[in-house]
């Protein structure tokens, strides 16, 4: 193993066991193999795990990644709350001199960004045109090589055991903040027990998830979340009756249990619906169901950066070629189609009852409620400098 | 990073930005753009880096100068459009472009500015984006135009250096529960002002030197 294997090796571990800790990767222009004038130009968020393993699913093909700044997390997260977006592309872009590498203008920007970037702002801004590539950078390959486009599954979230891993580890550190308070207020004991019982609430619903019987994650966070706590109660009660450490590690694990529940509600790539639903109803479906509206020209855009699917391009009612909402699908609320839709024709089927905590769609009120008005941020209305 | 990290908790609720801002750096926030405004005239043609709910541009264009507040923060320049109508009197002389600082040499081309400002930003870009910004701001600035940076700068020293690093490190948990970001002083800065070719010809410290206002020419003027 070389020094630098090593040090890959010791920051991958770290980025992993302090997920909401990031550590950033320095904006700038990296190469794969030898790439040239003509080589494509990938995109990528600066969160230093995902470069590394883009370097390492990259090796041997020849091309030019260009990290940009978000944040140092995920391009998803960070493209909903404004940290990833056209400017922060275009920054790159110009601080790197990228028009002088490259002779093409071409971007290939990651599917899962698409919440946050305006692709006309993106060419006014940086002298570039993005295009979408997979939503998993494992699929960026077969693009790069020119073995196929990006269509069907590529364009799918999944969610499988390392991304699961990874999501219970962040949640962990979180929760550690209960054993901490247990450990300063209760002393040693209380905090190992909670510790213990953080553990066994998060780890075995994420990695065994497939294998809940429940439809909807939240429902089967509960559940698991009491069967636990019962197990607390009955296995302090059998180590110390009567002691009231074991009452508050009770306490605190039904806690935790309840948290998990509700981080299940939008945390996850998994559906995203507000508490009230879910508690008033017991599902956590998405309250946001694309409604298309006859404005669609059946451009595509929708169905190109929809990561559940949802869309296809039909004929509906003999109205020419025009987006059809499969509405069984299930919709994880990423806005990535409102955001992209050139011509506000998509709505929400119930109003503007969503949870409603992605920043990066200018207008969402208005557009989800399907209320057309000449649209200020789309087209290159931006406010050009006289 | 202090001011850092207290800024970027309070850009959640950019209403209340600048009165929070002034508050909890004991008026030096208020002091700095006070340095800044005496740098502007009447009728000059002043470009404002990353300028946020536009309190500085506003208080530039009321001593007459023409603004340009650019800003990568859409939410920001929400609050600042608002703060805008608020103002019928400076509106035809006060311009706004949401984009990244980087971009401002593509974006702005043949313009000139007789002022460039700068508040609180730089420690928010990437090295290079903060370099390449830095070199547009030299290409952007007219003939004897000058810069006008306020921030928080590393210290040069080797002991206010480990001062920082442990003060960085006492601050790591409550400033990223706080603000789940890590920003830090700039650093690197006159190098990236070398590379410029600008020159500093004034710097004034606040907060005992943790803040400073620099004024900045093209080197040779």
């Amino acid at each position: 193993m070389t020094p630098q294997e090593l040090r890959d090796l010791v920051i991958g571990v770290r980025c992993v066991v302090l997920r909401y800790n990031p550590i950033r990767f320095p904006v700038g222009l990296l190469s794969s193999g030898r790439p040239d004038a003509t080589s494509p130009v990938g995109v990528s968020g600066n969160y230093f795990r995902t470069v590394q393993r883009l370097r390492k699913t990259l090796r041997g093909i020849d091309c030019h990644i260009l990290v940009a700044d978000s944040a140092g997390i995920n391009v998803w997260c960070a493209a909903g709350v404004c940290d990833f977006n056209e400017h922060k592309i275009a920054d790159a872009v110009h601080a790197t001199g990228l028009a002088t590498v490259v002779s093409h203008r071409r971007l290939i920007l990651p599917q899962l960004a698409a919440v946050g970037v305006d692709l006309a702002r993106l060419r006014a801004e940086s002298g570039f045109s993005g295009t979408w590539g997979p939503a998993r950078l494992e699929d960026l390959p077969v693009l790069l090589r020119g073995d196929g486009r990006v269509a069907g599954a590529m364009r799918l979230v999944r969610f499988p055991l390392a991304d699961r891993f990874h999501n219970a580890v962040g949640l962990f550190d979180v929760f550690l903040l209960l054993p901490l308070a247990l450990l300063i207020f209760l002393g040693t004991g209380a905090a190992a027990f909670a510790l213990l019982a953080n553990a066994l609430v998060i780890f075995p619903l994420f990695l065994g998830y497939p294998l809940f019987p429940c439809r909807y994650p939240a429902n089967s966070a509960l559940i698991w979340g009491l069967v636990v706590t019962a197990a607390v109660a009955l296995g302090g009660l059998a180590l110390a009756p009567g002691s009231a450490t074991v009452w508050v590690s009770v306490g605190t694990t039904l806690l935790a249990a309840l948290l998990v529940a509700i981080d299940m509600l939008g945390s996850t790539p998994f559906y995203k619906t507000t508490i009230a639903h879910w508690l008033a109803t017991g599902d956590n479906r998405s309250l946001f169901q694309p409604l298309v509206l006859d404005r669609c020209t059946g451009c595509g855009a929708c169905e190109a950066v929809c990561p559940k699917g949802i869309f296809s391009l039909g004929t509906a009612d003999g109205r020419g070629r025009r987006a059809v909402a499969n509405l069984d699908a299930e919709c994880c609320e990423c806005l990535a189609c409102l955001k992209q839709c050139p011509r506000e024709a998509i709505a929400n089927v119930h109003g503007a009852l969503f949870k409603d905590d992605i920043k990066s769609v200018p207008d969402v009120a208005r557009l989800v409620l399907g209320e057309p008005q000449a649209p200020p941020h789309r087209a290159i209305a931006r406010e050009e400098p006289e | 990073m202090i001011v850092y990290a207290l800024m970027k908790y309070i850009e959640k609720i950019p209403v209340r930005y600048d009165r929070m801002m002034n508050l909890l750096t004991l008026g030096c926030h208020a002091r700095a753009h006070e340095m800044m405004r005496s740098e502007i005239e009447p009728g000059m043609s002043v470009l404002d880096i990353g300028c946020g709910t536009g309190r500085f541009a506003l208080a530039a264009a009321a001593k007459g100068a023409r603004v340009l507040g650019v800003d990568s923060s859409p939410e920001m320049l929400r609050v600042f459009r608002e703060n805008l109508l608020a103002r019928p009197d400076l509106q035809a002389r006060v311009e706004i472009l949401e984009c990244g600082a980087g971009s401002i040499g593509h974006l702005l081309g043949e313009r000139r500015f007789d002022r460039i400002t700068a508040s609180l930003m730089l420690g928010e870009l990437p090295d290079l984006v903060r370099a390449r910004t830095i070199a547009s701001a030299a290409t952007l600035l007219a003939p004897g135009g000058k810069v006008v940076v306020c921030d928080e700068f590393w210290p040069k020293s080797r002991w206010m250096s480990a001062l920082y690093h442990l003060l960085f490190w006492i601050f790591f948990v409550p400033n990223f529960i706080l603000t789940r970001t890590l920003i830090q002083p700039v650093r690197g800065f006159e190098r990236d002002v070398d590379l410029a070719g600008l020159s500093v010809v004034a710097r004034r410290e606040l907060l005992l030197g943790a803040m400073a206002v620099v004024c900045l020419v093209r080197s040779g003027e």
